[in-house]
């Protein structure tokens, strides 16, 4: 075989590979067009290579310029694919641009057609051997050039005018990895097309005598792709790889998380808002009591919590739903054998870009022990803080007997005293009548003290309500007025008017007060009778928190025992367990706030009690 | 003549307490002032007063014993009637060594404090027809000249007129004049009714040198 065909074949064949594999990439790779671009472009340009070797084996000036035409076919597909693919594997290039070097390459396949013999040739006199060294010869065209290669030439500046800015557009806009592009190949294109352009011109010119190598020059950008897409071979490899790594990571971690669910007894779920379907793991589909195997709605799970939580949870959802914040709550499910389990929830949402309906995703856990010990807790301090009040009653019973001694007394003597005015010979009726209407008025307020001391007997339910820390204080020196005047000892307020209210249990707070007072009037016990004041103080504390100080004029507390007076079973009296003051504290904590001691300047000592204001009651 | 009308002074700091047993005072017939506190009636109660007060022993302030001391200090002898809330004994016992009538427990028997009431004011009356015949004996005795004083405190040591008339640097006649207008200054009938008044003035007899 000669030479020639040898070399034209492998330049065609290298052509038909490249095309094969491209094509290969786009089959498994559907959505990228820019592989089927460039195998077409490849397959043309392998089709143009063959004519090229038909042409220079050609043996007459007809075969010529009959070849010449039918390359203009494979070259006419090879410009509109590689200025398509330029366009998808750039995405740049003007599309006016583009249109016009369509339109003028066809035009010129048109004209190809019409005019004989070709586009390029007005007519081909006659066809010259040239010889090459191993006996190999090639046919060279001998005749007149048509006006029409003008067209052909206007065809290639305009190619090229689109290849430069194509690539330079891509320089301007990329990053490292598009510039490359942008150079490599977008800069082995140009070349191609511009010494395909100026080859095949200087061939026709008779400038230089070859045979016509537009398929050659098509080996540059073959080469460069070929580079490209073995490096993106490689890159995918090493991105296959990556994601092996990552999957085996993620399928590890999912692992972790699953061991972790299920030693933490997490249930997961996800909500797509969009389709309003629930997935829901084996957990969580137990801790709602919903069978295994049944499809979820957010309806069928806001069914499942309990009728009271219901509404706060469906709200809080959807106000993260709108805001795209997390959700953190608790609730209570009601299972359908009627037990109810408290339960934690946490959640994200994602709003998938505002594109797509959000998705909400979290994870609940079961709180019903937590909740249980809570509650159990709860009920042993209120227990024990009724314990330690029926205690402090129990001292306090003298001053309290005394307290309803008095109206017993008025009452007996106003009766005894309407006795003798009814008696006597003319009754002194008015007597009588103001009589009465006091028997009438102390009864009630004996009344009032009982009511009052049963409050503070009772082992209710604690409730929190909004408190006037003002009135507590008059009320419970009202309640203490006995013991105060048995111990000798006068008690002075400063009320801060305009306090703003607490939220609290009202029994609990007035045996706090109570205990701080009497422990005031013990504090005095040894003074000097004209000492003995005990001042209540209301204040709006720094912050926003209100105050009251129980100040005595005692002999003060030592330093070191500042913290241990209120822990349990510290007492400095004859009487009582000494847990008065830790159960306070106790109480206090519980309500949010503080309770401490402090020596005065002068003589005494200060209990301070603050406790957090209710919001929307500030003055 | 006849004691003043006694008034019940009622010292409690329990308004209602205050009404209740001032009323009650008025249905067994007695008038009745009643006072907030220990100090009100210090500041207030009528000089002259006369009658008893009814003082509850614990209240804010002045207590009711300071009260009785303050009193007793100032030479103010009213009767006191106590009213304690509870069974307080060192104070019941304190009141009573200060001179109380009467320590009650509220509450109290109207019969309990009438009586006890009534015996304070009899008490009161007492003592003030002591002090009104003291006084008197006194105003009786400054209208005596020197000489008839002398001439009286013979008389009450029992000497006769003789010795008296001698004693005095005088006659018989002369102490027979002077002891008859003595007799008659002092209001007396009797020897007797004398020596009695002249006591009471706390005029002592003549020591005789004899």
């Amino acid at each position: 075989m000669q030479w020639l065909t040898i070399l034209w074949s492998m330049t065609a064949s290298a052509c038909v590979t490249l095309a094969v594999m491209h094509l290969a990439v786009w089959l498994k790779d559907r959505a990228n067009l820019a592989y089927l671009l460039f195998a077409l472009t490849a397959a043309a340009v392998a089709g143009v290579g063959g004519c090229e070797l038909l042409m220079l084996r050609a043996q007459t000036p007809e075969d010529f310029g009959l070849y010449m035409r039918w390359t203009h076919v494979p070259l006419f597909l090879a410009v509109v694919s590689i200025v398509a693919f330029v366009r998808v594997y750039f995405g740049t290039g003007r599309l006016w641009l583009a249109w016009a070097v369509f339109s003028v390459r066809l035009a010129i396949l048109v004209v190809n057609f019409v005019v004989t013999p070709n586009v390029n040739y007005a007519t081909i006199s006659a066809l010259e051997r040239r010889y090459l060294p191993g006996g190999e010869s090639f046919a060279v065209a001998q005749g007149v050039i048509s006006p029409w290669t003008r067209l052909a030439q206007v065809g290639s500046v305009l190619f090229l005018v689109f290849l430069i800015d194509a690539s330079v557009q891509l320089w301007r806009r990329g990053n490292a990895v598009e510039r490359r592009h942008a150079i490599v190949t977008g800069g082995s294109l140009v070349l191609f097309v511009l010494m395909a352009a100026v080859h095949t011109a200087l061939v026709q010119q008779g400038v230089i005598a070859t045979p016509y190598m537009i398929s050659f020059a098509f080996l540059m950008p073959l080469v460069v792709m070929a580079f490209q897409q073995s490096a993106d071979v490689v890159h995918g490899s090493q991105l296959s790889q990556l994601l092996a790594r990552s999957q085996s990571d993620l399928r590890g971690a999912g692992e972790r998380v699953e061991l972790a669910a299920e030693a933490a007894d997490l249930g997961f779920w996800e909500w797509d808002t969009g389709g309003d379907a629930v997935w829901a793991t084996q957990q969580f589909r137990e801790m709602f009591g919903i069978h295994g195997a049944e499809k979820i709605d957010f309806r069928r799970v806001m069914e499942a919590i309990h009728p009271d939580d219901r509404e706060r949870v469906d709200a809080a959802i959807r106000q993260s739903l709108t805001d795209g914040g997390e959700y953190d709550g608790q609730y209570r499910v009601v299972l359908p054998d009627g037990r109810t389990r408290w339960l934690g929830a946490r959640g994200r949402v994602d709003l998938n870009g505002r594109t797509r309906p959000p998705l909400m995703r979290g994870v609940v856990f079961d709180l019903t022990q937590r909740k249980q010990a809570e509650m159990e807790s709860v009920k042993q301090r209120n227990e024990l803080a009724h314990l330690s009040r029926v205690t402090m009653l129990g001292e306090l019973s003298g001053s309290l007997a005394h307290e309803l001694n008095q109206p017993l007394t008025a009452i007996l003597s106003n009766a005894q005293a309407a006795q003798r005015f009814l008696a006597r010979e003319q009754p002194e009726l008015d007597e009588v009548r103001a009589s009465l209407k006091d028997i009438v008025d102390e009864d009630k307020r004996a009344g009032e003290v009982i009511h009052r001391l049963r409050l503070l007997f009772k082992k209710g339910e604690v409730q929190h309500q909004p408190l006037d820390l003002n009135e507590l204080v008059t009320e419970v020196l009202k309640f203490l007025n006995s013991e105060l005047v048995n111990h000798a000892i006068t008690a002075r307020t400063e009320l801060q008017g305009n306090l703003p209210h607490v939220e609290g249990d009202r029994v609990q707070l007035q045996q706090v007060l109570i205990n701080l007072i009497v422990n005031g009037c013990d504090a005095m016990a040894d003074a000097e009778v004209r000492d003995r004041e005990l001042s209540l103080r209301t204040e709006c504390a720094n912050g926003d928190g209100v105050c009251v100080s129980v100040i005595d004029r005692g002999c003060g507390i030592a330093p070191e025992r500042m913290e241990s007076v209120f822990e349990p079973f510290v007492t400095t009296k004859n009487q009582g367990m000494g847990l008065g003051l830790t159960m306070c504290r106790t109480i206090v904590s519980a309500h949010g706030g503080r309770l401490w001691v402090t020596n005065n300047a002068d003589r005494g000592a200060s209990f301070h009690l603050a406790l957090p204001a209710r919001k929307g009651t500030s003055p | 003549m006849n004691p003043p009308t006694p008034v019940v002074f009622v010292v409690d700091d329990e308004p209602a307490i205050r009404k209740a047993v001032a009323r009650l005072m008025r249905s067994a017939g007695y008038t009745a002032m009643t006072f907030a506190s220990p100090q009100a009636f210090l500041d207030d109660y009528p000089q002259d007063a006369h009658g008893c007060i009814i003082l509850d022993i614990a209240m804010p302030g002045l207590n009711g014993l300071e009260l009785q001391q303050a009193l007793a200090e100032s030479g103010q002898a009213l009767p006191i009637i106590f009213l304690t809330g509870r069974g307080n004994i060192p104070m019941a016992v304190r009141a009573m060594k200060q001179g109380a009538v009467e320590v009650l427990t509220k509450p109290i028997d109207a019969d309990e404090l009438i009586g006890a009431v009534r015996s304070a004011i009899d008490r009161d009356v007492a003592s003030w027809k002591l002090r009104t015949a003291f006084a008197e004996t006194q105003r009786r005795v400054a209208t005596l000249t020197a000489r008839e004083r002398e001439v009286l405190e013979h008389v009450i040591s029992g000497k006769l007129n003789k010795q008296t008339a001698a004693e005095l640097g005088t006659v018989e006649k002369t102490i027979k004049v002077h002891r008859a207008r003595v007799m008659q200054k002092m209001n007396v009938q009797s020897l007797a009714e004398l020596v009695r008044l002249a006591e009471t003035a706390g005029i002592s007899p003549v020591t005789s040198a004899v």
